[in-house]
């Protein structure tokens, strides 16, 4: 996994205030892959919380803190939550190939 | 660079965002009886709706863009601020300082905002909604924000002669009701 545990460290606790204390964070994609290099840091994330606006809210918050604490790097993330009514495949594949953080 | 010609170009930047905020805040006028958006009125927009949040998105982009890279930077060039090659974020923190923004934490979660529309989510429907709304109240803060900074540009200590004359602004209300033009209380108890 190509994140520093300073980085994982950073995007947890954000995860975690923006979303909730039961989030979980998975990182997937390339930065799963020790043998590449940059890329997007991409996530998926899981958290109970019933309402839409407040999911939207908090990932804009969560996307803020990241980026003023790791600089502006490319971010991408996918959050799963209750009320959400499509589950798209790469949900499963984020999972499956993903690192819990 | 010369006072002058900080003084133009921050009335120029000025200028620029007051024409996307007459554009955007038309566009949320056409859209009104919709708001607040759900899954089910996002997803059946007519055509000239379709026009209309495609002029919203555009302009919010737009607005933003415009404040970020130009309006703002051409404030600390103006103030004669030693920041023209610093990172936005170095920027941005002295702006706070100054008070010509919220926070910065504000400012990149409007950033955000506006990323987020660079793409397209069709398997999320019910957050594209949530998504909107929240850029409608957010295009409110964007206005609020520019206008409070042009007010205090032409106010002393800073008493720049004038930014131009500003466009006839529609500005949507609406969006927070039962509040009575106060920016914090917004929680009505």
């Amino acid at each position: 996994m190509r994140l520093t545990p300073r980085q994982i460290e950073i995007i947890r606790q954000a995860a975690q205030v923006a979303f909730g204390p039961a989030t979980q964070v998975w990182l997937f994609g390339s930065r799963v892959d020790d043998s590449k290099r940059g890329g997007d840091i991409d996530l998926f994330i899981e958290t109970d919380e019933p309402d839409v606006a407040k999911i939207v809210r908090a990932e804009m918050a969560f996307l803020a803190t990241i980026k003023m604490q790791l600089g502006d790097q490319k971010i991408d993330v996918l959050v799963n939550y209750p009320a959400r009514t499509a589950h798209p495949p790469i949900f499963e594949i984020a999972r499956q190939t993903g690192v819990r953080l | 660079m010369n006072s002058t010609s900080a003084e133009l170009r921050l009335q120029d930047a000025w200028r620029e965002c007051e024409r996307h905020v007459h554009h955007l805040f038309y566009a949320m006028a056409a859209l009104k009886p919709l708001w607040p958006f759900t899954a089910d009125k996002y997803g059946a927009l007519t055509d000239e709706q379709v026009q209309d949040m495609d002029q919203f998105i555009l302009r919010f982009t737009k607005l933003q863009d415009t404040m970020g890279e130009r309006f703002l930077p051409a404030i600390l060039q103006y103030l004669q601020e030693p920041y023209d090659t610093r990172p936005m974020l170095d920027k941005l923190n002295r702006l706070e300082k100054l008070g010509f923004i919220e926070s910065v934490e504000k400012w990149q979660q409007i950033r955000s905002i506006r990323n987020r529309f660079a793409h397209d989510y069709p398997d999320d429907p019910e957050k594209n909604a949530a998504h909107i709304n929240l850029a409608f109240e957010t295009a409110l803060d964007l206005y609020e924000t520019l206008a409070a900074a042009a007010s205090r540009l032409v106010a002393d200590p800073y008493s720049l002669a004038a930014l131009g004359n500003p466009l006839p602004q529609s500005t949507p209300d609406w969006i927070r009701p039962g509040e009575d033009g106060s920016r914090k209380g917004n929680n009505p108890k």
